[in-house]
């Protein structure tokens, strides 16, 4: 399907050379049609419409039984910084043509040479991230998601808010750019994405009452394209929906941390947007709060905004929607549509018509939703969104309010399904979602205008609590039809993402340390390599001279040890790690 | 110990610990408590939090004492007493900072006891030498019913004042405790400032507000508090059936079991941390510059924004 889009196939594929000396430069052709280089995983999620899905059938059902350890790498950034006692790994590494990139939670970027059946390190970059600086606004930990490649340069990000451009070859720092502002809570912990010449950022920062942004700078000119915030200023389209009249919109959050998709038959950027802040305080911002808990496409060339579509709006539970979006062509109900799947931490996964952000349809994917009770099947809005109302308190008892402080919702704020990535497998057309399965009690703190906002401290409108222990599971659904057609429940929630294979695989990690492959259609567990160490990161694919590898960054990060771990018992063990391992047959 | 009474309280008091004279006098369930004498400390937290039942937890003087060696005695006062009178004059107690726990000391009559009253309403029976109770204070006490006495006899007051860490502490001491701050990673939740407040974590005590005294900090830095984020410190809180804590087992908190610190501290850290809170922490007002650098080390860059312009 997606494969037919592009007509021009580049001949180059299987001639790449795949040493790292004969590197070709990653053009902007390479990385458009990037899946027809399953040798390599040239972007972040694999390839521009996110299926993080991989033609490789070398490691497959019937042998992935023999699957075993080829190298690990150690990699540094462990140390602690700000309100954090450690770093972790959320990272994807990226391989092209014999060299993998991979970050440590603090921005240093290790380039290693795979050439030869091991990971040799050629250079590390370490970009001198103000730890305590940045560290002390992290919401959710000391996390880089990995690096972009644009020609013969690496573009990644740090913790402080810097956008860093650096030699392939040499490791050498050419030049970076300030993004983000930590003085304001701003941090930066997605991996870029690189579209033509630019590199588009996200920003981190909700919970800090940050207002969002995409920024797109220009690689060539070293200035910024274009910025488009993600909460309309006065005179905007969508400013009408901050109806309040202490100016919430200036710190409405609408974060950005998740790396997007790109569309390029529309010339789209499709990205989801966080939550709204104060996160537990809706009171405080009456409207629907766009486009916060929302996915926007923009216009690549200018940021323009070309449609939104919103999941929850006027949300009280900080179930955002900054998670990707996968960009499929398929058919529903017999027609051809281009749509854009979503797993969104309120607990819906969606379906969007991605040429106008029509819903399409919208199926629970966890086990107990309780804040709505479905979703209206014209409009996919949650069918207790009361349109008379500028606040929302969906259904009684599970919003946290003034004069009800205390909600109980399922899913749990954290979601539903939190940044870890979903994937996509044409063959089956089965979408994967590493699942939290989740209640939690949200408590409501009125924030005073003009009092409460302080620059850089946490400004939530209250805070979550666990009374109930969590766990999780992956979910399959057919897209054709929205419905869940497998289930695998896991112990403990889903905080790594997944990776889909044409071998009929799926490959996941789990947080007390299990890295699982399973049957893409039943979801059996076909093989296991216990880790012992959380992981918090998505595997990825690749080959050297014709043999395929599997590769997973294993490192106790995220939200997840600080913030939830009173709701899993056995988590609180698991130890800071900072490693790579690499399997093979 | 006496046995833990379950009660209806609202549930946005959940997790709460309150000093016996801080408790918060508008709830009524709470008039129950003050005629329990011997309690100091009362923990809130609940049971099964959908149902909104609290199980109240009361704590002991005597259990908080157990394992804080360092409390001193003060003598407060001397009440003379008259066997063949109704009542002794009425006296008036006023404790000293930070003192826990009053003792009873009967001089010149071997094996009597008393009640003690405050505005005519009993607040202590059978009180024997060497009795103890928890921190009653203010005016109109009187003692009565005096029991096995054949002539007058002296009673003294004396309180068990917590001689913290904190009231001895040089600076180079507390430069210990910061270190224990950051270790612990307090400021994980508490902010380096202590000021807390709402976060992911829910919300976390403001250490600059509080009115918990040393010795309650320390008893929350070792045990954790039941039913919210903040965890236990000291290794063996909560091991097999001990009541070392709230005066509750791990087993009678169920689900409300504090979490396990990443970090445990021994008791010389805990008692360092303590004392840095109550010390620099503890009472001022909004965070300075100085405070900043003090914390993060000079020419932090998260400091500038609270440089005097």
């Amino acid at each position: 399907m997606q494969q037919q889009r592009y007509l021009l196939l580049p001949l180059a594929a299987a001639l790449l050379a795949s040493t790292v000396s004969l590197a070709a430069e990653t053009t902007a052709e390479r990385l458009l049609n990037a899946s027809q280089e399953p040798n390599n995983w040239l972007t972040h999620h694999g390839s521009y419409d996110a299926s993080r899905h991989s033609t490789l059938d070398q490691i497959n059902k019937s042998n992935v039984g023999d699957l075993k350890v080829a190298w690990t790498f150690a990699l540094g950034g462990i140390e602690g910084g700000g309100i954090w006692p450690h770093g972790g790994l959320e990272g994807t590494p990226i391989v092209e043509d014999g060299a993998m990139y991979v970050t440590d939670g603090w921005g240093s970027v290790y380039k290693l040479d795979i050439s030869s059946g091991s990971g040799k390190l050629l250079w590390k970059m370490n970009p001198e991230t103000d730890k305590d600086w940045a560290g002390a606004v992290a919401c959710c930990g000391v996390n880089n998601r990995g690096v972009g490649l644009w020609k013969d340069k690496v573009v990644s990000h740090t913790l402080d808010g810097r956008l860093v451009v650096t030699n392939k070859e040499t490791g050498e720092i050419e030049w970076e750019r300030q993004l983000a502002d930590p003085a304001i809570g701003e941090t930066i912990t997605g991996a870029p994405l690189i579209v033509k010449d630019m590199a588009i950022t996200g920003v981190g920062g909700a919970e800090y009452g940050i207002r969002g942004w995409l920024a797109a700078t220009d690689l060539n000119t070293q200035e910024e394209s274009w910025r488009r915030f993600t909460i309309p200023g006065p005179g905007e389209p969508g400013h009408e929906t901050w109806q309040d009249l202490h100016d919430a919109w200036k710190n409405g959050g609408g974060s950005t941390w998740v790396t997007g998709s790109y569309d390029p038959d529309q010339d789209l950027i499709i990205w989801g947007v966080g939550n709204p802040g104060p996160d537990w305080d809706a009171e405080y911002r009456p409207g629907d709060n766009l486009y916060t808990n929302s996915a926007i496409a923009l216009d690549a060339d200018s940021g323009t905004i070309k449609w939104h579509f919103q999941y929850t709006p006027n949300d009280p539970y900080d179930y955002d929607a900054v998670s990707e979006h996968i960009l499929v062509d398929t058919e529903i109900n017999g027609e051809p549509r281009k749509i854009a799947l979503h797993a969104d931490r309120n607990g819906f996964g969606y379906a969007l018509d991605r040429t106008s952000g029509q819903f399409i349809w919208g199926t629970p994917f966890v086990k107990r939703l309780t804040w709505t009770r479905g979703l209206d099947p014209e409009t996919g809005r949650p069918l207790d969104y009361d349109p008379e109302k500028k606040v929302q308190s969906y259904v009684a008892g599970t919003a946290p309010s003034r004069s009800n402080p205390v909600g109980v919702s399922c899913p749990g704020n954290m979601g539903g399904k939190n940044w870890p990535p979903t994937a996509y497998n044409p063959q089956h057309n089965m979408w994967y979602i590493p699942v939290i399965e989740s209640c939690n009690t949200m408590t409501n703190q009125e924030m005073i205008p003009g009092e409460s906002y302080q620059p850089r401290e946490f400004f939530t409108g209250g805070g979550p609590s666990q009374h109930e222990q969590i766990s999780g599971s992956i979910t399959a659904i057919d897209v054709a039809t929205g419905k869940v057609v497998a289930k695998h429940e896991t112990k403990y929630p889903m905080l790594g993402g997944m990776l889909s294979t044409a071998g009929d695989l799926v490959f996941t990690g789990q947080p007390a340390g299990e890295f699982v492959a399973l049957d893409a259609k039943t979801l059996d567990e076909l093989w296991r390599f216990e880790t012992n160490a959380g992981i918090n990161a998505p595997p990825m694919t690749f080959s050297i001279d014709g043999k395929q590898y599997i590769g997973l960054l294993v490192g106790l990060g995220g939200a997840w040890p600080k913030w939830f771990v009173d709701g899993t018992d056995g988590l609180e063990k698991m130890e800071p790690s900072s490693m790579l391992y690499v399997f093979a047959l | 110990m006496p046995a833990l009474p379950r009660i209806l309280v609202p549930a946005s008091l959940h997790g709460v610990v309150y000093r016996r004279d801080r408790l918060p006098a508008h709830q009524p369930p709470f008039s129950l408590y003050p005629a329990q004498s011997h309690v100091d400390y009362y923990l809130l937290f609940y049971c099964q939090p959908r149902r909104a039942l609290l199980l109240i937890s009361v704590l002991s003087t005597g259990a908080l004492a157990h394992n804080n060696p360092t409390l001193v005695e003060q003598s407060i006062t001397h009440i003379q007493v008259t066997p063949d009178t109704t009542a002794s004059a009425p006296f008036s107690l006023h404790l000293p900072k930070r003192a826990i726990q009053l003792i009873w000391r009967i001089q010149g009559a071997d094996g009597a006891s008393f009640t003690l009253q405050q505005n005519g309403s009993s607040v202590a029976t059978d009180l024997q030498h060497e009795a103890t109770t928890g921190r009653l204070q203010g005016d109109g006490f009187t003692i009565t019913d005096v029991q096995a006495a054949s002539g007058p006899f002296t009673v003294e007051v004396i309180a068990k004042v917590a001689q913290t860490d904190a009231q001895t502490a040089s600076s180079q001491d507390d430069s210990k405790g910061l270190e224990v701050y950051r270790k612990a990673n307090c400021m994980g939740c508490h902010k380096w400032h202590g000021g807390g407040g709402g976060g992911y974590g829910g919300a976390a005590l403001s250490l600059r507000e509080t009115g918990l005294d040393a010795a309650a900090i320390k008893l929350v830095v070792r045990c954790g508090r039941p039913n919210s984020g903040m965890p236990y410190h000291e290794r063996s809180a909560y091991r097999g059936k001990s009541r070392d804590c709230y005066g509750v087992t791990k087993k009678e908190l169920g689900k409300t079991m504090p979490s396990r610190a990443r970090t445990f501290l021994r008791e010389q850290q805990i008692d360092q941390v303590v004392a840095y809170v109550v010390n620099q922490i503890q009472g001022r007002g909004e965070p300075t510059y100085e405070e900043c650098l003090a914390f993060w080390g000079k020419g932090a860059r998260q400091c500038d924004m609270m440089k005097p312009q």
